[in-house]
């Protein structure tokens, strides 16, 4: 699942937006929050593994410390979802150096393996922690050095992984990539990325969240996955080729895939998966899980600023002579 | 009523209304991308056996010697960029651990890799030796791992899910190790193996990045990610006495970094999050505490790695900044809000309060607490004016002096009343107060003003002052009061007497600003142009730049509490050592900008050092001021060879020539590089140390030979007393002065001179086995040819034995003579067996003729000559009837020449013969006589005479037809008288003592003495003679002697 050139072209080409891309999730997205489930947990409320992770990239030109702010990391409060009396501990670990990201554990959707790969950087546990309730808990700082130098990726890599160590409620934040450890200060250049996105959808029925796997050359087709979607609404695809293609969408404590046609056109660009709520609102908090693979199996990085921008699809107009 | 004036000098704050906050702020000179540090992350710092020290960075590792880092990557054979932790080793190696696993080891100017193999893949976070002269090290995920000193790696221990970050060794073979759960006690076996024996839970469950001891102390702290700084005590297995430190501070929750114990036992504690501390531990409480962080100068805080170098330089590596270093951990600066408030003029104490004056208002600091001061300003009566003196009174009044308002008193309201003095103007500026007892002493441009509230003084130069601008006023521990003059020197006051001290130099009177008294009472002066002064003895003695002050230039002094005097100059400061007179000088180097100010000096009750400035307050902490008094290390950097790098680190040998050589050196001073100087001599070249503040040395036409480069290195005030840096340098001799090249030559010479006796003895034995081949050839030869030779010999001795019995046949009978002459003798002796003389007589009638004859040669020519002399004789006598002797001659000579010509091809023979013949008539006794070449004895009457023949030979080399004629000798004799004949043989015979011939005379003495005997007797005494006279000489010639008596 290497990526190829193209790709660092994109990102050197989208360069100006990432500062936008630190945060995670980002604005285009118009996702909430990210959701990780104690270990003890039911995957029917929306996590499959109890466990995700999340890529940051620093460009190999950063001199300032890095640090990455965690938004309500704690697992008490008004934000994260209770089962019961709130009993779950989260880790939040960061690890970075050889292997962060090239070691293929670290690629894949479940939480197996040498799946921590790299120098654990920081780590800690939270749990039902009001000091920490939407409160920023900045990990860091961190030699920009640290991460894993990817020139694929551009830059040097950070790998962020939180897990649900006990409990069965939802820990639900967000991250901030900065410069600072006080404040949202976006690291120039830098982005973030993950390989399944575990994520909370808004109750509003009106709200559309996004997320953007991107294409690179080599694909001709891929599989999208997902998982406890609970029926609630629709779930499509736009790309510059695609005006809305609905995909397979999964039930209740279910995966569902299917296949998707990539064309040409749709080649190094990002596709736009959206989440379309049912209309009548009746599924509350939520939360699903997301992962695209393409022909060989290989998973396609959701960046949280879609490469190339949001896609925009430009339908094929045939112009006929008026007679 | 002084308490209730205390007491509302205590409300002062509340009356003065606004009190501006004052930053305390420490100078750092930050070590960057200026100085070579390619990267502003370092996440780890230590110092090697040098002095210099090691940064490492996430892209290499730096080197810095005090002015430049020096990066090394792993271009340089570095294992991995990205350094992680630093380890010195006691064997002067400087070991890395890297963020994937990887150790360099750095020895001798050269990286090496440890052999980690696939035994560490992650950061190793600590190392540290094992006492056994290998290592252990944390490697992140991969648990303690044991390196050996060669470098090759063995797993230690590691737990699941367990990261390892730091390491320190414990007595008993114990390990304690800082993990990601807290800490683990680990057993080392003796055979080296590592077993966990518990995890101490009851101390942190935090992570532990840092743990130290104290030297001399079993109290250990442990530097945790959340909980701030544990300390403990291990008490065998466990631990106790478990405290975390500064709790109450609210230091409980630092995220710790790093732990680095200082030089006087304090704990330096660097942190993320917080910047650093630096406490003074009382058993766990905290002593003193000073903070370094973003706000106060350290410009950041986060602070990955703290270091205490061995010069007492406190290092901070500043997360994303570099690295810095605390100019002077002594010296801490209290900066004003607000440009105007800056000028600090004046300064004074009492007890813990200490008090400063500004342009327009007093700033107080209570209990020493620079953080929050009270501003006395204008609303209690203080002019808005430069404060240029303060004193405070025992009862806590204070007394302010200004620019050019005169000076101003607190009253029992706390309130500044104008103190009157004199209003003219030189009177309103007050430079110096002074209290004594309830006298306030005001130094003016217009004298010395002593106010009390009895009466008020002027002291002028009217009352003995050396001049009326008083710079400084100053009451000694004996109660008096001294005046420091402008122009001119001290004045001295003691009740109603003033004692004046004119201080001059070549006729120029000294500007006096200051005065001080130190802790042995000496008194002493600081001067505008003329350095420092003090009182010894009545003397007055001093020190200037010449002796190591900054400048002559200085505008204040006082003596801390620490021995030491110090005096200000323009941007920086002297420090005099009181016992040693020994200076050290403060500059930027020390944080004083060079621009800087110094207006006012003052020691507070805790012998620290208070100096005003156009800045700002500065506090220099003498107490802090610890440092090392080891010298530099001298090291040999760089060598330069006829413009050749060449390493510097071994014996570097260079081909004969002539070279020109520079030698680089440095002394690692990390605090004061520019106060480094340095000693060099070149073993082989100089005789002598050379001394020089330039780190280089240069050398031209070096020749040949052995050379040393030794280099020491000093701090400026020190001794050259630490290590000596060495570098051997061989310039080769040319082959031919090298000593084996002489040795082979020597040997070569030897071999040749052994060749050659070996060959010319070979040479020799060949000659000698051919000489002795050719002497056995030849004597063979010889041996052959002798019996041949004697063979022939022999034959011809038989010939010769036989030709004699022919000769003898030949000659007559010497019995036959006796007949004829009774008496008569014949002393007949051939050399040879045959005989070249002859005899011959023949009687005719009654004549006798005889003849002696000697013919040429002796042996068998003479023979052959005798015969035919002889059968001559015969002939001429016998057959043609010649019967004078001298005709007979005649004959005979006719004959002989005849007879050899005939018979011989030589024309020119000179074969002859001598004779001597006589003719003896019996009858008549008459003699007739001739002789050829021969002489003739004849004793007649007793008397002996000699009768000399004719001066010519018989035959010989005469012309054809020539006819020799022979004298005649002619003697009548008498019955009785003796007539002797003779050849040579007896005459020229040698012998007698000198081996000397016998001659005629000899002969002729002989037979005179034996004249009387018989005739037998005489001849046979003649015999006798003759053996006698011949001795061991061989005989010359025949001998032939013939006597006859008639």
């Amino acid at each position: 699942m290497k990526l190829t050139h193209p790709l660092l072209l994109a990102l050197m080409v989208a360069s100006p937006l990432l500062s936008a891309a630190q945060p995670v999730p980002a604005a285009v997205e118009n996702i909430p929050y990210l959701v990780t489930f104690g270990a003890n947990s039911r995957t029917s409320w929306g996590d499959d593994d109890f466990c995700q992770t999340f890529f940051f990239v620093v460009p190999k030109t950063t001199t300032v410390p890095v640090y990455i702010r965690v938004y309500d990391p704690d697992c008490y409060g008004a934000i994260d979802e209770a089962k019961g009396p709130f009993d779950t501990v989260t880790n939040f670990s960061i690890y970075g150096g050889k292997g962060c990201i090239s070691d293929p554990a670290a690629r894949e959707t479940e939480p197996v393996g040498n799946f921590r790969s790299g120098n654990l950087l920081a780590t800690r546990d939270f749990g039902a922690d009001a000091k920490y309730d939407k409160q920023w808990y900045a990990f860091g700082p961190f030699d920009p050095s640290s991460g894993e130098d990817m020139p694929e990726y551009g830059g040097r890599v950070f790998k962020m992984i939180a897990q649900g160590k006990s409990g069965d409620d939802g820990n639900l934040y967000r991250y901030f990539m900065s410069s600072k450890p006080d404040a949202n200060e976006a690291i120039e250049g830098g982005n973030a990325f993950t390989f399944e996105y575990s994520f909370r959808l808004h109750d509003d029925p009106a709200e559309v969240s996004h997320i953007y796997p991107y294409v690179d050359e080599r694909v001709i087709s891929v599989k999208q996955t997902n998982f406890d979607w609970d029926g609630d609404g629709s779930i499509r695809v736009v790309s510059v080729a695609k005006k809305g293609d609905q995909v397979l969408a999964s039930g209740d404590d279910q995966w569902a895939s299917s296949m998707l046609p990539i064309v040409k056109q749709e080649l190094n660009t990002s596709l736009d998966i959206r989440f379309i709520k049912r209309p009548d609102g009746a599924i509350k908090n939520n939360n699903v899980v997301f992962y695209v693979r393409n022909q060989y199996g290989a998973l396609l990085p959701f960046f949280t600023v879609p490469i190339g921008g949001v896609p925009q699809y430009k339908p094929t107009i045939a112009i006929s002579k008026l007679r | 009523m002084r308490a209730v004036l205390l007491r509302l000098l205590m409300l002062l704050p509340v009356l003065a209304g606004t009190a501006p906050v004052k930053a305390q702020t420490y100078k750092l000179k930050p070590v960057g991308s200026a100085e070579g540090l390619t990267n502003s992350f370092v996440h780890a710092l230590a110092q090697d056996a040098t002095g210099r020290l090691w940064i490492g960075t996430g892209e290499g590792a730096g080197r810095f010697d005090g002015r430049r880092v020096t990066m090394f990557t792993t271009a340089d054979s570095l294992a991995e960029n990205f350094v992680s932790s630093i380890h010195p080793a006691k064997d002067g190696s400087v070991w890395f651990g890297h963020s994937e696993g990887g150790i360099s080891i750095y020895n001798d100017g050269v990286f090496r890799k440890a052999r980690t193999g696939d035994i560490t893949s992650s950061s190793i976070n600590a190392i540290i030796d094992d006492g056994s002269g290998g290592f252990w090290a944390a490697a992140q995920n991969n648990g303690i791992i044991h390196i050996s000193a060669d470098g090759t790696c063995r797993s230690g221990i590691t737990m699941e899910g367990v990261l390892w970050f730091s390491l320190l060794p414990l007595n008993d073979g114990l390990l304690l190790a800082g993990a990601s759960d807290g800490l683990h006690l680990l057993q080392v076996s003796a055979d080296g193996t590592l077993t966990f024996i518990g995890n101490l839970s009851n101390v942190s469950r935090s992570p532990v990045h840092a743990l130290v001891t104290r030297p001399g102390s079993k109290r250990i702290w442990a530097g945790t990610g959340d909980e701030g700084i544990i300390s403990f005590t291990m008490a065998g297995r466990s631990p106790t006495g478990i405290t975390q430190i500064g709790e109450k501070a609210g230091l409980g929750g630092l995220q710790v970094r790093d732990l680095a114990i200082g030089a006087y036992g304090q704990l330096i504690v660097g942190t993320f999050g917080h910047g650093a501390y630096e406490m003074d531990l009382e058993g766990d409480s905290i002593k003193s505490l000073l903070h370094y962080g973003l706000e106060n100068g350290l410009g950041s805080d986060n602070v990955g790695a703290v270091l205490l170098d061995s010069e007492n330089n406190l290092w901070f590596a500043r997360f994303g900044l570099g690295l810095a270093r605390l100019l002077d951990r002594a010296v801490v600066y209290y900066a004003a809000e607000g440009a105007a408030a800056e000028d600090v003029r004046a300064i004074t104490f009492q007890g813990n309060n200490v008090w400063f004056g500004i342009h327009g208002a007093i700033l107080h600091a209570r209990n020493n607490d620079m953080r929050q001061l009270d501003t006395l300003g204008r609303p209690i009566g203080v002019p808005s004016e430069d404060i240029t003196a303060l004193a405070v009174h025992d009862d806590g009044r204070l007394c302010a002096g200004t620019a050019t308002a005169g000076a101003f008193q607190q009253d029992a309201t706390g309130h500044f009343r104008a103190i009157p003095i004199g209003r003219d103007r030189m009177s309103l500026q007050v430079h110096a107060l002074a209290v004594h007892g309830d006298e306030t002493w005001i130094g003016t441009s217009n004298g010395v003003y002593v106010v009390s509230p009895k009466q008020t003084r002027h002291l002028t130069t009217e009352n003995g002052l050396l001049h009326n601008e008083v710079n400084a006023l100053f009451k000694d521990a004996q109660g008096r009061m001294w005046v420091a003059c402008n122009n001119g020197g001290v004045s001295m006051v003691s009740g109603d007497e003033v004692k004046s001290f004119t201080l001059t130099e070549q006729g120029n009177a000294f500007h006096v600003s200051g005065i001080t008294q130190d802790s042995v009472g000496t008194i002493w002066f600081s001067t505008n142009g003329n350095g420092v002064r003090y009182l010894k003895d009545d003397m007055v003695m001093g020190l200037g730049a010449a002796q190591g002050l900054r400048s002559d230039y200085c505008y204040a002094i006082a003596a801390d509490g620490h021995g030491s005097i110090w005096t200000c100059h323009r941007g920086g400061a002297s420090r005099i050592d009181r016992a040693t007179l020994r200076v050290r000088t403060y500059d930027r180097q020390f944080g004083i900008e060079p621009d800087r100010r110094m207006n006012a000096v003052a020691t507070g009750t805790d012998g620290n050092v208070w100096f005003g400035s156009d800045k700002g307050l500065l506090r220099y902490a003498t107490g802090r001021d610890i440092r090392s008094s080891l010298p530099p290390t001298a090291m040999i950097t760089a060598v330069k060879v006829s413009g050749r790098d060449m390493p510097p680190t071994g014996p570097i040998v260079l081909p004969p020539d002539d070279y020109r050589i520079q030698f680089d050196f440095l002394g690692t001073s990390l605090g004061d590089p520019d106060g480094v100087h340095y000693r060099y001599k070149l073993e082989g070249h100089d005789l002598e140390w050379t001394e020089t503040a330039q780190s280089s040395a240069y050398y031209m036409r070096i020749a040949d030979g052995n050379y040393v480069m030794l280099v020491q290195a000093a701090m400026a005030d020190g001794d050259f007393t630490g290590n000596t840096a060495r570098l051997q340098l061989i310039v080769r001799a040319p082959i031919w002065k090298r000593p084996w090249f002489i040795t082979v030559c020597i040997i070569l010479w030897l071999f040749t001179v052994y060749i050659i006796i070996r060959l010319r003895e070979r040479g020799q034995r060949r000659m000698r086995e051919l000489l002795k081949r050719k002497l056995d050839e030849r004597t063979h030869e010889l041996q052959r040819k002798k019996m041949e030779l004697e063979e022939k010999n022999k034959d011809i001795t038989d010939s010769i034995t036989y030709a004699r019995r022919i000769q003898q046949a030949i000659l007559p009978q010497a019995e036959e003579l006796g007949t004829q002459l009774p008496g008569a003798f014949v002393f007949y002796r051939p050399r040879d067996i045959v005989s070249g003389d002859f005899y011959w007589f023949r009687r005719f009638g009654n004549k006798l003729i005889l003849a002696c004859a000697d013919c040429t040669g002796h042996g068998v020519p003479g023979a052959f000559m005798s015969m035919i002399g002889s059968m001559l004789l015969r002939e001429v006598s016998v057959e043609k009837k010649v019967n004078s002797p001298d005709v007979l001659l005649t004959n005979l000579d006719k004959e002989l020449r005849t007879v050899l010509r005939y018979q011989g091809e030589d024309q020119h023979n000179h074969d002859g013969m001598d004779i001597s013949l006589c003719e003896i008539d019996l009858s008549t006794k008459h003699l007739r006589a001739s002789a050829a070449m021969h002489d003739l004895f004849i004793l007649s009457k007793g008397k002996l005479r000699r009768e000399r023949g004719s001066r010519q030979s018989i035959g010989g080399a005469l012309g054809d037809g020539a006819i020799q004629a022979f004298s005649m000798i002619e003697a009548p004799l008498e019955a009785g008288d003796r007539v002797y004949l003779f050849s040579d043989g007896m005459p020229d015979q040698f012998g007698g003592p000198h081996s000397k011939k016998l001659k005629v005379s000899g002969l002729f003495t002989w037979i005179e003495e034996t004249a009387s005997l018989p005739m037998a007797e005489q001849s046979e005494q003649l015999r006798l003679r003759f053996n006698a006279w011949m001795g061991d000489q061989e005989q010359v010639d025949d001998v032939l002697l013939i006597g006859i008596e008639v």
